[in-house]
């Protein structure tokens, strides 16, 4: 559906070295599919994304749209942003203040060039978009009186309502109050169901990104650094970076032993022992590796028996209590720290001694 | 612990008003009341010609409304003012759109035309435009010409007024207008651009349509500007019998015989109360405008239109427009400047210039001393309004007891046009047992007043730019007030009072109307002795002081854009 192939767009600084920007991105976004740009700021995401839009001009690469080339930077190619029938919803909303509600969302049908709507034509379509979006009941009001999370649904219904193939937001939620921005991100996800339109979505939000997207492809310093499910961005980080980035992580750095053949264990030597490690990808012995665990997948048990491969032993130096859960910091013997979730029930308190085991599926090779 | 907070401003008891507060508003009251009562008195009361006050009348307002001269006045300068407004609003938007919104080359090049505008005074500006459309100038010569002398145009008419005042407020409307154009988010022109509409589209029915309240109440500031003016009715409409409100209070204040107090005062009176009325319609609309200006923190440069070949004609615009607004007024008068004696542009008059014009203006005599007069007053005034509303803009915008009276008080010369004021303190001068009248002293005071305001709103948007916990810091540390605002808000407020002292320094030097009926012997400011100069034909003297003041005063309006740039002060 849209293709971006080796993407890119460095922003000079006045003087030296160039400033963020994005360095050869590449990626195919399916039918029907929501797809998430995530990063921190300064990522690139944004500049993809309007790069994607022809809000900015890449200094190189090619984007294809539904077969049709918009951008080819060798050919020098470009449709310009009114024509590639792409509709956005900005960070800022951008709802115009000297219009009404209806006249908003009518705007992309009145200024279209292809096809002219006529009066009931257009008054069903708009209609129904704000219907879709609930705002029906407010169309005759001035924009300027909305809410922020009205506004938002606005800029969605006119982003929406000549019906693009291509549906992008930018950080649409970013300026909504918490409780909001849930529901917001629920009405999302069921309007871009229903719609089945074609979504890039821009966050740097990671829990927003795994509870809506499809997919996601999260940035860094103007590169893809990984691009999969949530689940797979989320159980088998591939870089330090994601694996620090999306949720909460132990992670320790040593050697690879033997060499492993992807998807299959080895032991890693490393500061905290011998871990036995998950590796998802061909990998030589000797080679210095890094590895994540979750901390709820960490197993706290009672110190009872010999130590098992795997198994690490500490004191507990404090508990906190998270409700439908509990967060321990663990000091190992050997120094480090240890991060663990567990059920609150266990009975462990801070002070205990205890020992935690790895599961090596659940222990992720990584290389640094 | 509790001496610290009472002496503190902090106070859960009705509010007690410091002695710096007390101080501050006494001296405001001293500087603004006095002209305010006297002109109000003036006008109410007969005068006998010993000067003291005879009996209650309203005689000066009935003459005002029966005679014609009032009514025809006030429809004179409406229409002058609107004409003047609506093309320098035409004028200065279209300018501002190509510098801001397209890729036209050079258009970098147009801020500086307007710096040296800033710094040509208003009075040499208008004589330069009557020595191009004048009866012996390079236009009625092309005119006479071709088309023979029955064709030659007449500059002293309305038109000629309406288009010396318009293009001379060109470069203030493309100012604001551009900084209107680069605050508006971009995301609102983007919004279109991806609902399909193609870049003129999105101009005209997003960023025109957006900018239409700021526009509005940009032409009201232009038409409340010309509606005060003095400088192109004087020298252009009392020759053209073409009477406006100020002129008639100039003539009322500076006949040939005994001035006529109660009219002037009457015509007064009126003029600054309809300025009242416009100059709240202006906030109303002004602070409705605001409501649309959504500035995101997001710094993404508005777009610009690509207009491929086009280009080269927006460019060619620019140019002209330079030309209109600052380059032939400019080449005109060093071309008059160069010349023996004036008799406008023809072959001979090329074959005989001469510098010396500008040896008498290097010799000893009243050119040197008005230049050192005008310095004077300029740094004077800028010297004592600047930390002077330092003071009163902290002290209000910090909500100390008694701050919002000071805010009031300093802004309030805002809505007393420039004659006005002029006529106001004549009286009160002229009334005064020391000998003030006459002295360069009596302008510095009547400047100082008349740009409060202007320094007050630096001022009170520098103190807005300091985070109050900066103060609360200081304050904590167990500094007073007083310490508290010399080492902490003064440093803070320094670029701000930079540009501020510029700014003023360069209105002061360059107003005409206030120190017109103000100024004696011996005590000549630089834009007054233009305008005797034109008066007595002296057009060469003229135009060689005109253009040396003008190198002088680009160099401090050039500080200025450097000072406000650099630190990006922003003051409505």
């Amino acid at each position: 559906m849209l293709r971006v192939l080796n993407l890119v767009k460095k922003y000079q600084a006045q003087v030296g070295e160039p400033v963020g920007g994005v360095f050869d991105v590449s990626f195919e976004v399916k039918q029907g599919e929501l797809f998430t740009l995530l990063g921190p700021s300064g990522c690139g995401k944004t500049t993809t994304l309007r790069s994607i839009a022809g809000l900015e001009t890449p200094d190189s690469g090619q984007i294809a749209l539904d077969g049709q080339i918009i951008f080819d930077g060798a050919t020098e190619q470009m449709i310009p942003m009114y024509d590639r029938d792409i509709g956005m919803v900005f960070q800022s909303y951008a709802i115009w203040p000297h219009m009404s509600v209806f006249e908003n969302a009518a705007y992309p049908l009145r200024v279209s060039r292809k096809v002219s709507y006529s009066r009931e034509d257009l008054n069903k379509r708009v209609d129904h978009v704000l219907n879709m979006v609930g705002l029906v009941k407010y169309k005759n009001r001035s924009a300027t009186q909305l809410s922020g999370g009205q506004q938002q649904r606005l800029a969605l219904a006119r982003a929406l309502v000549r019906e693009p193939k291509l549906l992008l937001l930018d950080e649409p939620l970013s300026n909504l109050d918490a409780q909001l921005r849930e529901q917001m991100r629920a009405e999302l996800k069921r309007i871009q169901g229903e719609w089945g339109v074609t979504t890039i979505y821009v966050t740097h939000d990671q829990a927003e990104a795994m509870a809506i997207s499809d997919r996601i492809a999260v940035m860094d310093q103007g590169k893809l650094v990984q691009l999969g499910t949530p689940d797979e961005i989320y159980e088998l980080p591939r870089s330090e970076f994601v694996a620090s980035f999306i949720g909460r992580t132990n992670m320790f750095n040593g050697t690879l032993q033997s060499a492993a053949s992807p998807g299959t264990k080895a032991l890693v030597t490393s500061n905290i022992g011998s871990i036995q490690c998950h590796f998802p990808s061909q990998s030589q012995a000797g080679q210095s590796v890094s590895f994540v665990i979750r901390p709820e997948n960490i197993l706290l048990q009672p110190i009872s028996g010999a130590q098992e491969q795997n198994t690490l032993e500490g004191r507990v130096n404090n508990r906190v209590y998270l409700g439908e859960i509990a967060e321990f910091a663990i000091d190992l013997d050997g120094g480090q720290q240890l991060l663990v979730r567990a059920p609150p029930g266990n009975g462990i308190k801070a002070g205990d001694r205890i020992r935690a085991y790895l599961p090596p599926d659940k222990t992720i090779a990584i290389f640094s | 612990m509790t001496g610290s907070i009472s002496s503190g401003s902090i106070s859960t008891k009705p509010a007690r008003f410091s002695w710096s507060v007390i101080l501050l508003i006494l001296v405001l009251l001293i500087l603004i009341l006095p002209p305010t009562l006297f002109l109000i008195k003036v006008s109410i009361f007969t005068t006998k010609p010993d000067g003291s006050f005879g009996d209650l009348t309203l005689r000066y307002y009935q003459q005002l409304f029966t005679g014609r001269f009032f009514f025809s006045a006030l429809t004179n300068t409406a229409i002058y003012a609107i004409g003047s407004a609506v093309i320098a609003i035409l004028l200065g938007t279209i300018q501002a759109i190509i510098v801001e919104r397209t890729d036209t080359p050079g258009r970098g090049w147009v801020f500086l035309g307007a710096i040296i505008s800033l710094g040509i005074p208003h009075v040499l500006y208008t004589v330069a435009w009557l020595l191009i459309l004048g009866r012996s100038g390079p236009l009625n010569g092309a005119i006479i010409s071709i088309l023979g002398p029955q064709s030659a145009i007449n500059v002293y008419s309305m038109w000629g007024m309406t288009l010396i005042e318009g293009v001379g407020f060109v470069p203030l409307t493309f100012l604001l207008m551009s900084s209107v154009l680069r605050s508006t988010d971009a995301s609102f022109e983007e919004a279109a651009m991806m609902s399909g509409a193609r870049p003129v589209k999105t101009f005209w029915t997003i960023t025109l349509r957006m900018g239409l309240p700021g526009i509005m109440a940009l032409l009201l500031l232009v038409f409340i500007r010309a509606f005060e003016s003095f400088e192109v009715p004087a020298l252009v409409g009392l020759a053209g019998n073409i009477n406006v409100l100020t002129t008639n209070i100039y003539q009322s204040s500076k006949g040939t015989g005994a001035m006529d107090y109660g009219q002037s005062g009457a015509y007064s009176v009126c003029l600054l109360l309809i300025v009242v009325g416009l100059l709240y319609w202006y906030n109303r609309l002004s602070g409705h405008a605001h409501q649309y200006q959504t500035i995101t923190g997001k710094g993404y440069r508005p777009r610009v239109i690509k207009l491929g070949r086009l280009r080269y004609v927006t460019s060619a615009i620019l140019v002209l427009m330079f030309m209109l607004v600052t380059g032939l007024p400019l080449i005109m008068l060093v071309f008059t400047s160069l010349q023996p004696f004036y008799e406008g542009v023809t072959p001979e008059s090329f074959s005989r210039f001469t510098l010396e014009n500008y040896r008498i203006l290097l010799g000893p005599g009243s050119f040197r001393d008005s230049i050192s007069n005008t310095l004077i007053l300029g740094a004077s005034t800028s010297t004592f309004v600047v930390p002077f509303t330092a003071l009163c803009a902290w002290m209000a915008a910090r909500r100390k007891p008694g701050g919002w009276l000071l805010d009031q008080i300093a802004t309030a010369p805002l809505v007393m046009p420039a004659i006005v004021m002029s006529v106001a303190f004549l009286y009160v001068f002229v009334n005064l047992p020391i000998p003030l009248y006459g002295t360069l002293l009596s302008v510095i005071l009547a400047s100082s007043v008349r740009f409060m305001p202007y320094g007050m709103r630096y001022a009170y948007a520098g103190v807005l730019q300091i985070h109050k916990e900066l103060e609360e810091a200081s304050m904590s540390a167990g500094a007073k007030q007083g310490s508290t605002f010399l080492r902490i808000v003064l440093p803070l407020l320094s670029a701000s009072m930079v540009s501020s002292w510029l700014f003023i320094f360069l209105l002061a030097v360059q107003a005409v109307s206030l120190p017109l009926l103000l100024v004696g012997p011996g005590t000549e400011i630089v834009a007054v002795t233009l305008f005797d100069l034109w008066q007595n034909g002296q057009v060469t003297e003229l135009a060689s002081m005109g253009i040396s003041w003008v190198s002088l005063m680009v160099i401090v309006s050039a500080c200025f854009h450097m000072v406000t740039r650099r630190y990006q002060i922003m003051a409505s």
